[in-house]
């Protein structure tokens, strides 16, 4: 379990208040997206879970462990997969193999199941083909499905990723998200932010920023209906929101689930 | 081509034949690595073409030094990543560099820097931190602002609205439809469709290095090839798609629900 007790953050320097007394408990096992304005902060508070960063005040535990106690750090990594919102910053390997075997490395798997699960990954995020191709070569989108990879080679129990999409083409976004939803379902704890709200629609959970606090923690429905004025809101997710306002679903769904959902809705309603 | 005659050569583009009018406004689309950062680069000089040449306004950007000057004041190129375009202590000298090498100063400097994160939404908050120490999609905001500081005739964005929240998105689009408005031409790389659909009436398709559509907003859409591009139409066009058929048929009762699938069945047809 991930837990925030009363956090307050401001970056050294600057006496703006980035996070506010934010108490949020995570548990183990689910799926949560992060949404917010630019600047709102999203990124830090996902520094936050790894130490990263430390609350100026108040505490962020990760499975107990407090992330302010130096020692245990070590450990949080382990357990903390993240993905930030710049891959290139995350990038090491000199070739996209070696990136990926790198956190093994560090964290002491041993050298057949690394490069077992090298080529697990990079199967998985599609790059297999690009396995001895040197990052810096490799496109932004390309970089970012790396990360990925590297990431989840480590079997961390969470998945932080920062905008995972954010410069992905539509075909490698649904895979990353079909990957998200996988990890989902084989019980990882998933966090990640998005500025593409259709995206929402896999998650059970929404935690919404404003300045720094959490105003809104709840069903994507519920937190999309509060938040469309100041946040925006897409034409699926309004089309979605009118369904569920009729009493026609329950929660948001992908577009296959949905049309499922119509078409029979259609069918029973014509019978009656 | 990257590197060429050295063992990583690696071929970006090829084949390359397209031209932009003055006025248009392009969106560019392609799977991640099919060179559309590439192409954009080639667009204001900053990478030159291996073969075959560039010409802005007649001018060739394989031509000497010179020459380069005046195109990249033509040519705006916002970055990928804002990063890569930074270099000053503080966002407002980032996004006043620009106008003040092309001898803008005093009091006018300072309004155009001030209009050009107007525009794209920054507050006055942010002027005085280092570029590097904002959020992502402050980053991309800087990165704009420092572009159109410069007021250049030709604007050219690579993914400018990846992490920019969705009302920072309305602003940009609100914006160039201003810029379009007194005249300029625009070149935007995006992955979303729906963002194409609803601002350009040109798509320009690159897979694997090579324009592979080069046409109308309408018959982009319509193309049976999207999929094969790294493409897909947005997700109310999906769920229309596959609900129109097998509804065709139904007689539904219920009105709201009616009323919905009416609403698919209007957007496909
Ligand atoms: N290194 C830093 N030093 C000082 N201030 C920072 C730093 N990084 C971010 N900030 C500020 O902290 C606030 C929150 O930033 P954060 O990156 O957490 O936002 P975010 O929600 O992730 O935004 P985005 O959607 O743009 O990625 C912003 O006002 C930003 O300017
Ligand atoms: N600096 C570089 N050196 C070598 N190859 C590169 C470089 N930048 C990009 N490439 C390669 O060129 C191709 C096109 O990249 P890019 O133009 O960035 O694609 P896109 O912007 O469409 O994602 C990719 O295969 C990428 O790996
Ligand atoms: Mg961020
Ligand atoms: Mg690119």
């Amino acid at each position: 379990m991930i837990k925030f007790e009363h956090v307050f953050f401001q970056y050294e320097y600057d006496n703006l208040p980035i996070l506010e007394d934010v108490n949020i408990e995570i548990g183990e096992g689910e799926l949560i997206a992060l949404l917010g304005l630019n600047g709102s902060g999203k990124t830090s508070f996902f520094k936050m879970i790894n130490g990263l960063l430390k609350p100026s005040s108040g505490r962020v535990v990760v499975d107990g462990m407090d992330t302010k106690e130096e020692n245990l750090l070590w450990d949080i990594r382990k357990r903390v997969g993240m993905i930030f919102q710049n891959p290139e910053s995350q990038i090491v390997g000199t070739t996209v193999e070696e990136d990926v075997a790198f956190g093994m490395e560090n964290i002491g798997v041993p050298r057949e199941e690394m490069l077992k699960r090298v080529d697990q990954v990079l199967d998985f995020v599609g790059m297999s083909d690009l396995k001895h191709v040197e990052p810096h070569r490799l496109s932004g989108g390309q970089k970012q499905l790396l990360c990925v990879a590297s990431t989840l080679a480590m079997h961390p129990k969470y998945m932080v990723m920062d905008e995972p999409t954010s410069m992905i083409d539509p075909i490698n976004r649904e895979n990353i998200l079909k990957i998200i939803v996988d990890l989902y379902k084989f019980g990882k704890t998933v966090l990640f932010s998005t500025h593409i709200l259709d995206e929402i629609v896999v998650t059970p959970r929404v935690i919404y920023l404003r300045n720094g606090k959490v105003v809104f923690d709840g069903s994507p429905v519920e937190v999309i209906d509060s938040v469309k004025e100041e946040f925006g809101t897409s034409d699926f997710i309004e089309f979605q929101s009118n369904l569920y306002r009729y009493g026609f679903i329950e929660h948001f769904m992908d577009v296959e689930k949905l049309s499922e959902r119509l078409v029979s809705l259609c069918q029973s309603s014509s019978k009656r | 081509m990257y590197d060429p005659r050295t063992p990583f050569e690696k071929k970006a583009l090829e084949h390359v034949n397209m031209e932009i009018s003055n006025g248009d406004f392009v969106t560019i689309l392609g799977r991640t690595g099919s060179g559309k950062s590439t192409l954009l680069q080639l667009m204001n000089g900053v990478l030159r073409p291996t073969s075959g040449e560039v010409f802005v306004d007649g001018i060739s950007t394989s031509e000497k030094k010179d020459s380069l000057f005046e195109i990249r004041r033509k040519v705006g190129l916002v970055f990928q990543y804002p990063e890569h375009q930074f270099f000053e202590e503080n966002v407002f000298r980032e996004i006043a560099f620009g106008p003040k090498n092309f001898g803008v100063e005093n009091d006018e400097l300072d309004k155009v820097v001030m209009e050009a994160i107007d525009l794209v939404g920054l507050s006055r908050e942010v002027l005085s931190k280092s570029p590097f120490n904002l959020s992502g999609g402050e980053k991309r905001k800087v990165a704009i602002a420092s572009v159109i500081s410069c007021n250049p005739e030709y604007l050219v964005f690579d993914e400018p609205t990846s992490g920019l929240d969705p009302l920072s998105v309305r602003l940009f689009f609100d914006m160039l439809g201003k810029f379009r408005r007194s005249g300029k031409t625009i070149v935007i790389v995006t992955h979303s469709v729906k963002e194409a659909l609803q601002n350009s009436e040109r798509v320009i398709v690159i897979s694997k290095g090579q324009i592979v559509f080069d046409g109308g907003v309408q018959e982009f859409i319509k193309s049976k090839n999207l999929m094969e591009w790294g493409m897909l139409p947005p997700p109310l066009y999906r769920l229309a798609w596959r609900v129109k058929e097998q509804v065709e048929k139904i007689n539904i009762k219920n009105d709201k629900l009616s009323e919905a699938i009416n609403r698919l069945k209007d957007m496909v047809n």
